[in-house]
């Protein structure tokens, strides 16, 4: 496997493990504190399972992050991480049921554009 | 799953917005102190030497600190808003950013940068437009009985 190839795929399981944090910590969110929070509810965060899992993602992740820019110049691990937007919205609107609407894949689209540009540069 | 607010929407709005500043003012702050603490690693030491290396770092030791408020504020917004609106907008970070690094580090941004970071404001913008929450009806209220008596 190339040194590209690795870095590459590296980037997507991180890209992975981001979108499944993310989704954690929203559930963990939605069933652990109630609207806007308070201190007591957030100070027992840690007991909740889903919560743990989201954090060990984002572990996880930075480990295999870190591993892909050793592996890759920024300008090919930046885009390929802004994939994560992609993966987060559709976990939000195929697992949490969230009403994306196209005017938000527009925005999706969009800032994946603008990332690629910028790795460009 | 939350009780449905009876708050009005554009408070519950506007306090969305102001976790999201928070989470993008630190992150932008986690991402530079990171950035002057790595680079003061010397190129040649292995792996282990750099965590002995990295962890006295008072800006590593900040950058961990803001990692920590970084994550409750996150969980407050994601009580108040759908992760489909806020996780994209958190990519204002490559703004901010971008802006820190010509400030701090005298970086030079070429046009094609200066095309993308719009591109991704656009890209923002048309999120922000929509709703910031799905509107789950009835079907919500599962494990989180109503408290009648805190209305009486």
């Amino acid at each position: 496997m190339s040194v590209r190839l690795l870095g590459i795929t590296c980037v997507l399981i991180a890209v992975l493990f981001e979108a499944f944090g993310q989704l954690a910590l929203k559930r963990g969110a939605d069933s652990a504190l109630t609207e806007g929070g308070g201190l007591a509810q957030v100070a027992r965060l840690w007991r909740h399972r889903i919560v743990i899992f989201g954090i060990a993602c984002f572990v996880v992740e930075a480990v295999l992050w870190t591993m892909a820019l050793r592996l890759l110049d920024v300008s090919v691990a930046y885009p390929a991480g802004s994939l994560c937007f992609v993966f987060v919205t559709l976990l939000a609107q195929f697992y949490l049921h969230e009403q994306v609407n196209r005017q938000r894949w527009i925005g999706v689209g969009l800032i994946l554009g603008g990332v690629l540009l910028i790795g460009m540069s | 799953m939350s009780v449905p607010s009876k708050t009005p929407p554009r408070y519950e709005r506007r306090m969305v917005w102001l976790g999201l500043m928070l989470a993008i003012a630190m992150d932008t702050f986690v991402q530079l102190c990171w950035k002057m603490a790595v680079e003061r690693i010397p190129d040649t030491i292995g792996v282990w030497e750099s965590v002995y290396h990295i962890l006295p770092d008072p800006f590593f030791q900040i950058a961990l600190l803001l990692f920590i408020l970084q994550f409750f504020n996150w969980m407050m917004v994601l009580t108040r808003a759908d992760l489909s609106y806020v996780q994209p907008i958190t990519a204002l970070s490559y703004l901010t950013v971008t802006g820190a690094s010509i400030m701090l580090f005298h970086e030079q941004v070429s046009l094609l940068r200066v095309a993308g970071l719009g591109m991704i404001l656009l890209g923002v913008w048309f999120i922000s437009q929509t709703d910031h929450r799905t509107d789950y009806g009835f079907q919500a209220e599962e494990d989180e009985p109503v408290r009648t008596e805190a209305l009486l």
